[in-house]
């Protein structure tokens, strides 16, 4: 949504013009958090993490910085920065700085070009192929459950099939998984 | 990692552009959605507030950051102005409300003029700012919200330095703007703020009730700021979570809100049974009442009509109607007052004979049937259908196509008919379009879809006309909600007008006749 469109919709509305945005990039913010507090956090921290995230997103809009159509790049950094932070607080870890060797802390995304870099990246990749191979609804079932962990009974609404098919696909789309993913050698 | 499991935690820190793969798979729910947006508002109107006062601080981190008090006073000028016709909208709801405050009826007039007996300094009931209290205001009767600790101490404070002026009769009242219960270590009781005008400018009175003694108190500027800022706080900070929907009676409410496990109750009846009773949600703002509804798992259908006595948006009435034990999933109608009553009212659009009523009802349920249908056989196809998508090929110049096994297309053919009758020849489209033999093997059209408008609801609203054998009516489609519409420019939501026919069989059952499916399929 670029800033002239924003601008115009705020005139009729500022909850609309905020809707918006809102509409247009929730499912990628949420990921991002949800992504990095998954492990540690509860669904209402990674809720009020998210509307911290829009809260400075409109705020970004309403200083008239924002003149590209996609600034996906930059709302990322916002949602992993207040991801972050949202994870040292709830890890009540005092200091910003980490050390290298601890194993709680997530790794930080590489600077790129490194080959170790490029090889996680292959590997995300490929995991993302066999899964997206899977066919639909296989492949939302499998990421709901196993990434975002949700309930059989929620993804069965998210599908429209009933918790007992939902949980009779999962297992054959987990299998299904299984083998792709030994035929490339990728272990998990 | 074991049979069950899959560690996708290689996912964690992956590169935007996975990210934005990953996230086609969100989960969240319209219901999160809606409660994440609130909060982005509240943080943001929060932050705003801030810089508003203080140019230079710096908007980020999650740490939590306690405003003081005089600049809630300045935020709570600026947003009056803007939500003030929300609140008005729900005084006009109030007026026809005299049974949620049923105390005895006070008698004297206006509350400037009754005599007074003192003027105290803070507040008469002791400081309430570590009590437990809830709240219900006129914009989202008749549930009642738990008041957030932030709007809790500011209330405290500004009771705490108000002056509150016993009266020694009471007062007859203008509109009741917000009530307060307080649970006060188990001996509760109810501060019921009004406005009422005095020399130009509104003013705020105060009745207090304990179930037994009732005591009149007029504020000043202080409290009038707070009982306002309170009603606000409900405006803007309500959570579904904290929420209880009270349910008639309504007496006695003082104690009745801290009856233990109230808000567990309503939830468990949900949770637990495969039966949902349905709530009450007459006189409950339409945008609420689908939001009670779709937490017991209840589907809505909405039906605009236009009503004199309900302000536009609320619900007049419920189909099943309340306390009526429903199956999970079922559909409720909701009849919503409409904003132009008296145009529908003279076309008569609103006067329905019980005989079509009943045939609008059926007709109802077969266009949502045959919605359904089609995109079971269309583009739903591989969540009913053994379809084998994932090893979908593309012929030269033509569709991409995947196996379909178990079942032949003369099979599909015959059950897509039990619904859909055979007079209209577009009804053999679907199937038509969708299924192809190849190599003598039946393959189904494989593709993305895109992106639809997204259907809110169908409502059949009349019967158009009718013959031997078919029934007209025509159909409205509403559009109106762009949430799963990325990239669009200014969308309205709107409303589309179909005809829809069903076919009598000889056995007295319904196929369906003309169709347009107003999902895209």
């Amino acid at each position: 949504m670029t800033h002239e469109e924003y601008k115009k919709t705020y005139k009729r509305s500022k909850e609309e013009a905020q809707r918006r945005i809102f509409s247009e990039y929730f499912k990628y913010v949420y990921t991002i958090v949800f992504s990095r507090l998954r492990s540690c956090a509860s669904r209402e921290d990674i809720e009020e993490c998210v509307g911290d995230v829009f809260a400075d997103v409109y705020i970004y809009y309403d200083s008239s910085k924002a003149v590209n159509d996609d600034i996906s790049g930059f709302i990322g950094v916002i949602a992993r920065n207040k991801a972050a932070d949202m994870y040292r607080k709830l890890t009540h870890q005092r200091f910003t700085f980490i050390s290298v060797d601890d194993e709680d802390v997530p790794e930080q995304e590489a600077p790129e070009n490194t080959e170790a870099d490029y090889e996680k990246k292959e590997l995300r990749s490929s995991l993302m192929n066999c899964i997206s191979l899977l066919g639909e609804p296989d492949s939302t079932i499998i990421m709901q459950k196993y990434f975002f962990m949700r309930s059989s009974k929620e993804i069965a609404e998210k599908v429209s099939l009933t918790p007992e098919a939902v949980r009779m696909r999962c297992s054959r789309a987990l299998k299904k998984l299984r083998e792709k993913l030994t035929a490339m050698n990728i272990s998990l | 990692m074991n049979d069950k499991e899959l560690d996708l935690k290689m996912l964690e820190n992956a590169d935007n552009e996975t990210m934005k793969q990953i996230a086609e798979n969100c989960p969240a729910s319209d219901v999160e959605m809606e409660r994440m947006f609130a909060m982005s508002r509240k943080i943001y109107n929060e932050r705003n507030k801030e810089s508003n006062n203080k140019d230079n601080i710096e908007v980020s981190g999650v740490e939590h950051y306690r405003k003081p008090v005089w600049q809630k006073f300045a935020a709570i000028a600026a947003a009056l102005v803007i939500t003030g016709g929300a609140v008005a909208g729900g005084m006009f709801f109030m007026k026809n409300r005299n049974t949620f405050n049923n105390d005895p009826l006070p008698v004297a007039t206006d509350p400037a003029t009754s005599p007074s007996t003192k003027t105290v300094e803070g507040c008469p009931f002791g400081d309430i700012s570590n009590d437990k209290v809830k709240m219900s205001g006129s914009a989202y009767l008749p549930s009642v919200i738990d008041v957030s600790s932030d709007t809790l101490k500011f209330t405290a404070d500004s009771f705490n330095k108000g002056k509150w002026t016993e009266l020694s009769e009471a007062f007859t009242t203008e509109e009741d703007y917000v009530t307060l219960f307080i649970y006060n270590n188990g001996a509760p009781y109810q501060l019921v703020f009004y406005y009422y005008n005095s020399d130009d400018s509104q003013k705020v009175s105060i009745k207090y009730s304990d179930g037994k003694n009732i005591r009149y108190f007029t504020g000043d500027e202080v409290i009038k700021k707070a009982a306002q800022a309170l009603g606000l706080a409900g405006a803007t900070d309500t959570s579904l979570d904290t929420m209880i929907i009270l349910e008639e009676p309504y007496n006695d409410l003082v104690h009745k809100v801290w009856e233990k496990n109230l808000s567990e109750k309503d939830n468990s009846q949900a949770n637990t049974a495969e039966e949902v009773e349905v709530p009450r949600l007459v006189d409950v703002e339409y945008k609420l009442a689908k939001v009670q509804l779709q937490e017991r798992g209840l589907n809505y259908n909405i039906v605009k009509k236009s009503d004199n006595t309900v302000p536009p948006g609320y619900v007049i009435r419920t189909e099943p109607a309340e306390g009526t034990l429903v199956n999970k999933e079922a559909v409720i109608t909701l009849y919503v007052s409409a904003e132009d009553t008296s145009a529908d009212s003279d076309n008569g659009n609103t006067e329905v004979s019980a005989e079509d009523a009943e045939l609008i009802a059926k007709a109802q349920q077969l266009y949502e049937k045959a919605i359904e249908t089609d995109l079971k056989y269309g583009r739903s196809a591989p969540q009913y259908f053994n379809i084998d998508t994932k090893n979908c090929f593309t012929q030269v110049d033509g569709p991409t196509l995947s196996y379909v096994y178990d079942i032949t297309l003369d099979e599909l053919r015959a059950q897509y008919h039990e619904i859909f009758c055979d007079r209209y020849a577009e009804n053999n489209t679907t199937i038509e379009k969708y299924y192809y033999i190849h190599n003598d093997q039946l393959c189904w059209l494989t593709g993305n879809p895109g992106v639809d408008p997204y259907l809110e609801s169908t409502t059949v609203t009349r019967v158009l006309r009718k013959t031997d054998d078919e029934i007209f009516f025509e159909v409205e489609k509403h559009y109106s909600d762009f949430r799963f519409i990325v990239h669009i420019e200014d969308f309205e939501p709107y409303t589309e007008t179909d005809e829809f026919s069903v076919v009598i069989q000889p056995d007295d059952s319904w196929k369906v006749g003309k169709f347009n499916n107003p999902q895209p399929n």
